[in-house]
């Protein structure tokens, strides 16, 4: 793989600050772009394009982060209760469920599949005030809505259907694999809020564990009994997130809707070293970065009018950086994958603008009894078999994938549910629900999992709609 | 060939005739220029006041249906985010609103934009929760980076250079402020200047952190006098610290019943109650409608003069040229040429003078509007307008009445210009027999408008446009009346002239001046009916400012009861009066000198009558004692003694008569009021009056309102001070010296703290200020009178040259030919002054009476001052003499010869 001297950047921040860089603040949906004329152009010059007007929020791509922000230079240990919660001096952070959820058994083929994506990003408008250490907002206002956090949370919900045949191949492979085509979904569909981390509208709160933007919510609902100092501790967690009840007929879009419960079947995945993830070679391009690799979800989604008992497998990430994209990275592609067997693979590579995959890009490979063993760049090899092109935005995605880690012989073949799992919000990207087929050390092996393709087509493109 | 022949002869008799006498031509002219003119200035001013109010109204409530309010502090902010949390998806399309003004200072980077003291709206809201409801906010991430010629922001500066650019400072950093485009140039500042302001909670720096650049012409014209802020922001500066005016909402069909059941019946969150928008825009236009609508007919008054004068001009015109128009008769010119002809004369100077007047009233309306404005940001709420709008509705309305008028004007005299035998149109003596025929007709139609005019005023109705219908009915039949009350005044002037004539040595010159108004009524008559109204008019609207004047003068006496009254300085605008500090409270009350301290807030708050529907109702809460309570002049029908048991003991509320007028309530009639705890009836205890808004309001004594609000705040208070030892004590200098005494203890510089006096000096003044429109609409109607008279009586006399020339030729010297002409127009303008006495005062009895009560729900004491009518009479003499000036002179100094030749 090429080597690159530039420095990188985490996935999702490259990701969260393109999508904050993009996405319409003012404007929020994205549906109001507005025309910021550069106010140093010369007169009678038109702006290339009209940029949104959350260009306020934007971060320059090309701008370094504003020097009082902290940035994640070394590894701590984490320390929970604590680390659960928003970490504001630090510019961007996320929290990040994604789920395969059915009507019944994995197996049954009459379940319908769901794919769930829920997220919270906090970013901090404002650099910390000077010489106040921690303080999560400025000078003290009287206003109960000052603040400098920003809460953006995107929702999206993926309804294939049933199991309509079986899979391309699975022949070759026999087994129980049950990738393939569905029938009968409604689809997939993502939507899009921002709030103030102020005024009861959104907050980040560590103990009791509360992540919310209005009524969308990741709270712990975990006994009080607990040692709070293992991060398990906030386990189980009930996770909901609804686009509205509304009693007019005429609804231009369905409601969506899921309220679960997610309860730990493994400890915490500390990425990285001890968290510290490193994301290139120049100092403070690194992250902390944990995940909850496997969660037994429960409970239910609701699509229009109809609601269905559902259960399944979720993954949460949180993560919280100070970093910058270059304008060398183009994107990258992320997968999170839990095997039938136990096993769960995390994996990103970070496309670069001449081709080649920056040398940043790594994994984690987590067994069953929980331990976990990073993957370098060189110990996986990602292959595109297939392409996908959006008939909305016209951006092509690759579309099904061959992952091999030799040192493993491990072979997995990820399929997307759906072709069509694009969010077509304010930032573009897809995110989507996955099958796995494949083999490991000769036997077959099958499993579920989420991918998120980002920097295709023009996406790092406002989402002009007018 | 022929007939092109007499068309061209008609065309160009017509034209010399014209140019023969440009002033009559230009007086006309100018006559129906003024009155279009008024009509179109006021018509304008109205329209863009509305246009102006109606677009603030509507960019700032952008796409809402709906909206949320609260109680007498406002609304709850956790109000906001419970409707966020609450699952609903209209909770998505609702935005959270602080609504204040602030006031610029001096010291702000411009120094010629002439900005300190202009009032600008303040607009807190969430820029994540706008696009669903205004576009207003677009722009907003507009850089920090101010222009080329301004650098701003340096990296050090907090919001600037920094990530979060415009937005990061908005919501972190207090006074942050985006302005349109529009607004930056007309103030003069760039993006990163610092605007100094006056605000509720006193001064404050503004930092404008971005240019808005509203999308739509709504928005945009919305921006030109707002400033966009932060909810935080906003609450910090408007002292509305966890509260907020309201959330706006965009419900779709069915959606409101779920938005209202969430806040139903609960107590924690305090008052919150959905409403639709639509009623609420619609009320605030009703409260100016019966201002806007007084101004406009008062208006069209001076249009009623403009055509007396048009008519007047024309018939004089045609009677002029009876010889000629006999003579071409004579030559073969059809009735039919000879009226299209007259027609189209009259076509032409309205047309001429509306065109004119649509020019001069685009101006006046320049004039007019500050004091519109000034009127209504007085009386109702605080709009701004900065541009006359012209809309094509006003110009052809203009035209319409300019043209219209002066065609209905023409047309009798048109007429009278064909109908008449060839023969007798060469004879004036012709028309004078038949204008004096007509005169017990036209006095039978006088009295039969005069009987309409009544029983337009007995309809049981509150009709204002009926009403001022049978304004202009009346005006109508008196001037029917007109010429046979001159006829008769100049023959009863008869022989109190000879003898006036006698004494100045100008023999029988004086009953001949008499008489020559009597044999003149053709022209005479329509002169004078047109002074008559302009001067009545102007008798009317006077007698009606003075009746006003001394009602309120009467009511502050009655009213201001207190020695020295105490409240913030801070207030910017209406209805954004900052609360007292409760210790200002306290240490007034802890003085030896203070017997009593009445307290005042005043609030709004959603009330219910009967049946119909909601509305905004202005509640004053009063702590009053006995004597305070004297500051009370009730409607008659209700016992004072047992009001004010009623009232101390909490039993129920006061309503001002404006209140009870417009809601159709009297004592005993309940009110629903919208209490912390829910709706409640509050019994009318009995109407006083009042004429401080004739929005009404409704009177609570301060225990009750505390029982039922959880609000302990006052906004000002009313100091009684104790008996002095020595009774000869001045109360006044007494009054003086404490506010002296209060300025020094409080140290306050935020207080106002005005003597009962100065208090009373400034309500008056604020009157007059109100009434300035008036004044102007007054004067101008006067204007247009005087010019009129004058043109008419200048013409009347210039006409009878060669009458003079006759008795030049026998012997009569210059000198009495001044005393003939003056004489004659003297007298015509005293019986005009005369009869426009009578009518001025029934107009004035009708403005007061019905106009002023059917409008406002006010009664005035009716006032009439001799000085008024004596000053009428003035102006009557004075236009009719002056309109002899010219023609005396020219007739004076023009030789026998001469004046036998003319014609």
């Amino acid at each position: 793989m090429r080597t690159s001297t530039m420095p990188t950047t985490t996935r999702r921040a490259l990701f969260l600050l393109c999508a904050m860089a993009l996405a319409g603040l003012l404007t929020a949906c994205g549906r109001f772009p507005g025309t910021t004329p550069d106010a140093t152009a010369p007169p009678g010059s038109t702006p290339a394009t009209t940029r949104s007007a959350v260009d306020a929020l934007a971060a320059r791509d090309d701008a370094p982060p504003d020097p009082r922000f902290r940035r994640v230079l070394e590894p701590r240990e984490l320390v929970f209760p604590a680390d659960h919660g928003a970490h504001p001096d630090y510019q961007t952070e996320w929290w990040y469920v994604t789920a395969n959820l059915w009507t019944g058994e994995p197996d049954d083929p009459a379940a319908r599949r769901f794919g769930l994506q829920w997220t919270v990003f906090r970013r901090a408008l404002q650099p910390p005030p000077e010489g106040e250490g921690d303080a999560a907002d400025g000078p003290a206002r009287a206003s109960a809505w000052a603040t400098r956090q920003l809460a953006m949370g995107h929702f999206a919900l993926t309804d294939a259907g049933v199991v309509a045949g079986r899979g391309l191949d699975d022949t070759d492979r026999g087994g129980t694999y049950r990738g393939g085509t569905y029938r009968g979904g409604r689809g997939h569909r993502g939507v899009e809020r921002y709030a103030r981390g102020a005024a009861g509208l959104a907050g980040f709160e560590a103990a009791p564990f509360r992540i919310w933007l209005e009524d969308w919510s990741l709270e712990s609902v975990a006994p009080p009994s607990g040692d709070p100092a293992d991060a398990s501790a906030i386990l189980p967690l009930r996770l909901r997130a609804d686009t509205g009840r509304t009693p007019s007929e005429d609804q231009t879009e369905e409601r969506l809707a899921v309220d679960l419960t997610l309860r730990s079947t493994k400890p915490v995945v500390l990425q990285g070293d001890r968290g510290f993830s490193r994301k290139g070679d120049t100092p403070g391009a690194a992250s902390f970065y944990y995940s909850f690799t496997r969660l037994l979800a429960e409970g239910t989604v609701t699509v229009g009018e109809e609601t269905w008992p559902v259960a399944g497998t979720a993954w949460l990430d949180h993560e919280w950086s100070t970093s910058v994209l270059t304008a060398e990275q183009t994107g990258w592609d992320w997968f999170s994958i839990q095997l039938d067997s136990g096993h769960e693979l995390m994996a990103f590579t970070l496309r670069l603008a001449g081709g080649g995959i920056d040398p940043a890009s790594s994994g984690t490979l987590v067994s069953p009894d929980g331990t976990s063993r990073p993957l370098g760049v060189d110990d996986f090899e990602l292959e595109v078999l297939d392409r996908w092109r959006s008939p909305v935005t016209g951006i092509e995605y690759p579309s099904r994938w061959r992952l091999h880690v030799p040192r493993e012989d491990l072979e997995l073949e990820i399929l997307p549910v759906l072709a069509d799992q694009e969010l077509d919000i304010s930032f573009r990207y897809w995110e989507g629900a996955v099958d796995i087929v494949g083999t490991n050390r000769g036997a077959a092996i099958t499993g579920h999992g989420y991918v998120e393709l980002v920097g295709y087509g023009d996406s790092t493109e406002p989402n002009l709609r007018m | 060939m022929r007939r092109g022949l007499r068309t061209s002869l008609l065309h160009r008799a017509t034209l010399r005739h014209l140019a023969r006498h440009p002033w009559q031509v230009g007086a006309t002219v100018l006559g129906v220029a003024l009155a279009v003119a008024v009509v179109t200035g006021i018509d304008l001013a109205n329209v863009s006041a509305e246009r102006a109010f109606r677009l603030g109204v509507d960019g700032v409530a952008g796409r809402a249906t709906h909206e949320i309010v609260g109680g007498p502090r406002g609304l709850n902010e956790g109000v906001y985010a419970r409707l966020r949390v609450s699952g609903l998806a209209a909770a998505q399309r609702a935005a959270p609103v602080v609504d204040g003004r602030v006031r610029l200072l001096e010291g702000g980077p411009s120094e010629d934009g002439g900005t300190p003291g202009r009032t600008l709206r303040l607009l807190g809201v969430d820029p994540f929760a706008e696009a669903a409801i205004r576009d207003l906010t677009r722009g907003l991430g507009a850089p920090t980076q101010a222009s080329n010629d301004q650098p701003t922001g340096g990296a050090g500066e907090p919001g600037a250079g920094n990530d979060g650019g415009a937005l990061g400072a908005f919501l972190a950093e207090s006074g942050s402020v985006a302005a349109s485009a529009d607004l930056l140039a007309a103030l003069g500042v760039a993006v990163g200047d610092r605007l100094p302001v006056l605000a509720t909670e006193g001064e404050a720096t503004l930092r404008i952190v971005a240019r808005l650049e509203p999308a739509d012409p709504l928005s945009r014209r919305a921006a030109e006098d707002l400033l966009v802020t932060d909810v935080s922001t906003a609450q910090e500066l408007l002292a509305r610290v966890s509260r907020l005016d309201r959330i706006d909402l965009r419900l779709d069909e069915g959606e409101a019943d779920a938005v209202a059941a969430l806040f139903a019946g609960d107590s924690s969150i305090g008052s919150a109650t959905l409403r639709a928008r639509a009623a609420r825009a619609g009320a605030l236009d009703q409260m100016t409608e019966a201002f806007r609508l007084n101004l406009t007919a008062l208006s069209l008054l001076a249009l009623v003069v403009g055509m007396f004068l048009i008519y007047n001009t024309l018939t004089f015109s045609v009677v002029q040229r009876r010889p000629l128009l006999g003579r071409l008769r004579a030559l073969g010119v059809t009735r039919r040429e000879i009226l299209s002809q007259v027609l189209f004369e009259g076509l032409a100077l309205g047309g001429a003078g509306s065109l004119l007047g649509l020019a001069l009233g685009w101006g006046l309306a320049h004039g007019l509007l500050g004091l519109v404005t000034q009127t209504i940001n007085d009386l109702y709420f605080a709009v701004s307008v900065r541009d006359v709008a012209l809309p094509a509705a006003s110009i052809l309305k203009a035209l319409a009445l300019g043209v219209g008028g002066s065609l209905l004007a023409t047309w009798p005299p048109a007429r009278e210009a064909t109908r008449a035998p060839a023969r007798a149109v060469l004879r004036r003596s012709h028309l004078e027999t038949r204008s004096r025929r007509a005169m017990p007709r036209l006095a039978v139609a006088g009295a039969a408008l005069g009987g309409l005019a009544a029983l337009l005023l007995v309809l049981p109705t509150r009709s204002i446009v009926v009403a001022f219908a049978a304004v202009f009915v009346t005006v109508l039949a008196f001037a029917c009346v007109v010429p046979a009350a001159v006829w008769l005044g100049a023959r009863a002037a008869a022989g109190p002239m000879r003898r006036l004539g006698a004494l100045a040595g100008a023999g029988g010159l004086g009953a001949m001046a008499a008489r020559g108004v009597a044999a003149t009524l053709s022209r005479t008559g329509v002169a004078t009916a047109a002074l008559v109204v302009a001067v009545a008019t102007t008798v009317g609207i006077g007698v009606m400012i003075d009746s006003f004047r001394a009602t309120l003068v009467r009511w502050l006496d009655t009213t201001l009861q207190a020695d020295v009254f105490v409240t913030s300085a801070a207030q910017t605008a209406r209805g954004a009066s900052p609360s007292l500090d409760p210790a200002v409270l306290a240490a007034v009350e802890a003085r030896d000198d203070v017997r009593f301290v009445a307290t005042y807030r005043r609030v709004e708050v959603p009330a219910t009558i009967g049946d119909r529907g909601e509305n905004d109702t202005q509640l004053h809460a009063l702590r009053l004692d006995r004597r305070a309570f004297e500051g009370f002049d009730l409607v008659p029908g209700s016992d004072r003694e047992e009001v004010w048991r009623g009232l101390a003991a909490g039993d129920g509320v006061l309503a001002s008569e404006p209140y009870a007028y417009r809601h159709g309530l009297a004592a005993g009639d309940t009110v629903e009021l919208l209490t912390d705890s829910g709706p409640l009836p509050f019994e009318i205890l009995a109407v006083f009056y009042d004429y401080a808004s004739d929005r009404g309001r409704l009177l609570i004594e301060r225990a009750l309102y505390d029982r039922h609000w959880d609000d302990r705040r006052i906004q000002s208070l009313g100091i009684y001070l104790a008996e002095p030892d020595d009774a000869g004590d001045d109360a006044e200098a007494r009054a003086d010296q404490i506010a002296e005494a209060l300025r020094a203890e409080l140290r306050a510089d935020d207080l106002s703290i005005l003597p009962n006096r100065a208090l009373r000096r400034l309500s008056l003044d604020i009157f007059d200020r109100t009434f300035r429109i008036t004044a102007v609409l007054r004067l101008l109607a006067v204007l247009v009178a005087f010019l009129g008279i004058l043109s008419a009586l200048s013409a009347l006399q210039l006409e009878r040259g060669r009458e003079i020339g006759v008795l030049r030729a026998a012997g009569v010297t210059p000198r009495q030919v001044w005393a003939l002409v003056g004489g004659q127009t003297g007298l015509l303008g005293l019986l005009a002054g005369l009869l426009a006495m009578p009518l001025g005062v029934l107009l004035a009895a009708l403005l007061v009476h019905v106009i002023n009560k059917r409008s406002f729900g006010w009664t005035l004491a009716f006032e009439v001052s001799p000085g008024l009518l004596l000053q009428a009479l003035a102006l009557a003499l004075a236009a009719a003499l002056l309109g002899g000036l010219a023609p005396a002179h020219k007739m004076a100094s023009v030789s026998p010869a001469a004046a036998l030749r003319d014609e």
